[in-house]
């Protein structure tokens, strides 16, 4: 969720499916994983979210890039580009924390203490799309 | 995600795609509207962002979701706030972007889950650390100079 300052770039490229490809899956994932763990994760939140944006026309990134890497993001501070898609006006907001919390082994049952770092944003409003024309969404940076 | 408190040894890294990679799309993908609320009635002019089950990948770590390496499924929920108060912040590169806001700090409550695994973040405010946030409104591409 946040790429820490001293981060040094890799080379190399594995390749995997991408997010649409792989949605069309979840619902299997779901299942196998709530009757492995007992863990409720067939929420009803699930299939409106992914039609809700199945239905996005696509929003253009930005276009800088984070230092020289081909990566159309800005890291968040006081003199940067916070958003990371351009032809946008709107409302933003952006938080580099850090926290800690508890992580759970489900098939143990097992807790470990464990440390977070997040970069989380969202951008509300008006955006022109890859298509040329306006639209009203909101999108999140995680 | 981190086993060590110096965050050197990571060993989950929850994250959208870069779709196309590696030029694309950053870590962004649509959210529902009604997730983000200005908290003005609350007593205190805060803004908070609430997101329910986002479905996205562990990468395990930065370094392998940048070289868009192996991932599984996981999905996140979380609840963000950025409080009230704050200083103002008005940043313009002269060229892309314009931001006027302020820099304020924000707190988190998040969890997340995955196959054989899940996490619940600690929300108490003594554990968490604002390094940076910001809140306000901005304008970039053919929207930085226009007037409507």
């Amino acid at each position: 969720m946040r790429i820490p300052d001293q981060f040094v770039m890799p080379t190399g490229y594995v390749g995997h499916s991408h997010f649409w490809e792989r949605a069309m899956s979840r619902r299997q994932f779901i299942g196998t994983t709530a009757a492995a763990g007992g863990v409720a994760l067939s929420s009803p939140l699930w299939a409106p979210l992914l039609a809700e944006a199945g239905g996005t026309v696509e929003p253009k990134p930005i276009p800088q890039t984070f230092d020289g890497s081909p990566f159309h993001f800005q890291f968040l501070t006081p003199t940067t580009e916070p958003s990371s898609i351009t032809d946008f006006r709107g409302v933003i907001g952006g938080a580099d924390l850090t926290g800690e919390g508890w992580g759970t082994d489900t098939a143990t049952g097992e807790t470990t203490h464990m440390f977070t770092a997040v970069d989380n944003r969202f951008m509300k409003g008006t955006y022109v799309g890859v298509d040329g024309r306006r639209h009203e969404a909101t999108f999140g940076f995680v | 995600m981190f086993s060590d408190e110096s965050r050197h040894n990571q060993i989950h890294d929850f994250n959208l795609d870069i779709r196309p990679f590696p030029s694309g799309l950053f870590w962004t993908n649509r959210v529902p509207n009604s997730g983000v609320h200005a908290e003005e009635d609350e007593g205190e002019a805060g803004v908070s962002w609430h997101v329910k089950n986002l479905a996205l990948f562990d990468y395990f770590s930065v370094a392998n979701a940048l070289v868009d390496g192996n991932s599984i499924d996981a999905m996140v929920s979380y609840r963000l706030r950025w409080a009230g108060d704050g200083t103002p912040l008005t940043v313009d590169d002269g060229k892309n972007f314009h931001f006027e806001g302020r820099r304020t700090t924000a707190t988190i409550a998040w969890s997340a889950h995955e196959a054989g695994f899940s996490f619940r973040s600690d929300p108490s405010p003594s554990t968490q650390h604002t390094n940076f946030a910001q809140v306000g409104e901005e304008r970039n591409g053919v929207f930085y100079s226009a007037d409507d």
